[in-house]
């Protein structure tokens, strides 16, 4: 791919990638890094690709791979952010930048219930909406084991509702 | 692809460090009570080519075969007890060759069989043995090398 | 109609979703289907999944509506005019590497063409082995003469052979070598390698001498062979005359 190519069929693509890192990420400044990075790494090798059929799924591709390495290499900075931002949410409605309805925060006081473990498993399904493939990679759990958890998470998440619901009715 | 590149590299090296001549008669030349000597082609030049200062009249006329001999290995045992065992270890070392007996003789109670064996033209010798057994003792002479029949019997009916 | 399939695919997908065997797409699309169908038109035992789906959106920003950033795009150009790709480099490397396994290749085939070479060279046929070295001392000259011959005159022959060129013991600098002097033990094979030129003078005379005296012996019997059949030759005629 010559520099020319680069820049009229790659660089446009930056605001979907964006988008794509921020939904995974969930923070602006993060998803900006990792757009310059992925970035930067393609435009280190674009000499030795040929240019893609489709730019657009070759560039999601490409930062969804490179998110999800962020992930595995600092998770702890992204469970943090999704905690701070979402307990604080569900805690207090008036004031918080986030507003949930009352199920969202049911939820969000659901995952804080769970252990360490499947509660990393289940935001990043839910927060994230990464693929079973890409949580296993994100955590270094099997793909077996991210399928066994994020079943029953869901199950227990939804017994809890009904529950909830049952106890409000009453 | 990288590794399969390096094992036939390996493989290619290990076949043409093998191709090189080794002792044949090393395995018995470690035994017990068992005398060996080795003379190399270096060696055998030198010696070859001073071989009329004090040599008699029938090593001159061999020292034309000398040089076309690359190594000469020579065992011998006079220990009773290891001289079958010695020959039994020669006889399965040797049997893997196709020797040739060439002349028997025997008398005082010593038989001397000299056998060789020929490359594919069948003009030269590649391995000459000489084995002299009985009177309990036991000595193979191993000569290495590509000697000319033709030169071998006119250096030693010369007289 | 419709509306039944869409409830079917909807529980289907269900199904899928808490067993966890459901992509990210597949789950848009519940909640797509979700939001689509009107609440009336949901059975009783799917509502609480509307609720949680619908729910699990607002936890999920829509990626349409996303601002990026102004800066971004700066800060990427940025990047891009600082460093340069790595074309060279790589290519060195490609190149380096080329040469490594193309040199290892060539020396490998050249080492294999040496040693085939080798092999030709020491190449032997194969003529039926004679091997009986530990066998009893084959029939001497003396038992092998045919007894039509003059037995007096053949022995006397023997005997002078015999006094002549008697079977020299084997080379005795051999031994001798071995014990007294200096030479150079290879430990790894048991040899003793011969360095001084003199040692190895002395045993080449006395191989020289063994390869004689054998070929004196032979020569001596082939003239007996010979003598023998002439002898038998004239005896056969003037019994025919």
């Amino acid at each position: 791919m010559t520099d020319g190519e680069f820049k009229r069929i790659v660089l446009p693509q930056y605001r979907q990638m964006y988008a794509t890192a921020f939904a995974i990420l969930r923070d602006s400044d993060e998803a900006s890094d990792a757009v310059q990075d992925s970035i930067s790494a393609l435009w280190q090798k674009h000499t030795q690709m040929k240019p893609p059929d489709n730019a657009q799924n070759f560039c999601n591709r490409t930062i969804r791979n490179h998110c999800i390495d962020r992930l595995r290499k600092n998770s702890k900075q992204y469970f943090e952010r999704i905690d701070t931002l979402y307990q604080f949410s569900a805690e207090s409605n008036a004031d918080s930048e986030v507003s949930l309805n009352s199920t969202s925060a049911f939820i969000m006081k659901c995952l804080m219930g769970l252990n360490k473990r499947h509660r990393e498993v289940l935001t990043l399904s839910i927060f994230s909406q990464l693929s079973n493939d890409e949580i296993s990679t994100a955590t270094g759990e099997s793909p077996e084991n991210v399928r066994v958890i994020l079943s029953r998470g869901r199950k227990t998440i939804k017994e809890y509702l009904k529950n909830e619901q049952k106890f409000r009715n009453k | 692809m990288r590794m399969i590149k390096y094992i036939i590299c390996i493989l290619i090296s290990i076949v043409s460090i093998d191709c090189f001549p080794q002792r044949m008669l090393a395995e018995a030349a470690s035994m017990k009570g068992v005398n060996s000597i080795f003379i190399g082609k270096s060696m055998l030049k030198v010696a070859g080519a001073s071989i009329s200062i004090g040599g008699d009249q029938s090593a001159i006329n061999m020292s034309k075969i000398f040089n076309d001999i690359t190594s000469i290995e020579i065992i011998s045992c006079d220990d009773e007890s290891n001289l079958e065992k010695l020959e039994k270890k020669c006889r399965s070392i040797l049997s893997v060759h196709p020797f040739e007996v060439l002349t028997e003789t025997s008398g005082d109670g010593k038989n001397i069989q000299i056998s060789g064996v020929f490359d594919k033209t069948g003009q030269n010798l590649v391995i000459l043995l000489i084995a002299i057994t009985g009177n309990n003792e036991a000595s193979f002479i191993l000569l290495n090398g590509k000697i000319d029949i033709v030169t071998l019997n006119n250096a030693l009916y010369a007289n | 109609m419709n509306k039944n399939s869409e409830i079917n695919k909807l529980r289907f997908l269900l199904q899928r979703y808490y067993e966890a065997q459901t992509s990210p797409e597949e789950e848009s699309l519940i909640v797509s289907l979700f939001a689509e169908i009107e609440i009336q038109d949901i059975p009783n035992d799917l509502i609480f999944d509307r609720k949680l789906f619908l729910s699990m959106r607002e936890l999920h920003p829509l990626q349409t509506n996303l601002e990026t950033p102004d800066d971004l795009l700066v800060k990427i150009n940025r990047e891009i005019t600082e460093k340069p790709p790595i074309v060279s480099e790589v290519r060195k490397k490609k190149r380096k590497n080329f040469f490594i396994y193309t040199g290892s290749v060539a020396a490998a085939c050249v080492l294999f063409a040496i040693s085939v070479q080798i092999i030709n060279k020491s190449n032997i046929i194969a003529p039926p082995i004679i091997d009986n070295l530990t066998e009893s001392p084959s029939v001497s000259p003396e038992e092998s003469i045919p007894k039509i011959s003059d037995p007096l005159e053949t022995k006397s022959v023997i005997r002078k052979s015999k006094e002549n060129t008697s079977l020299s013991s084997p080379p005795p600098r051999i031994n001798q070598a071995a014990a007294e002097t200096e030479v150079v033990l290879n430990e790894e094979s048991g040899y003793i390698e011969i360095t001084d030129p003199e040692e190895a003078r002395d045993i080449l005379v006395e191989i020289s001498k063994l390869l004689a005296n054998n070929s004196i012996k032979t020569n001596e019997a082939t003239h007996i062979v010979e003598n023998t059949v002439n002898e038998y030759r004239e005896i056969t005629k003037s019994i025919l005359k």
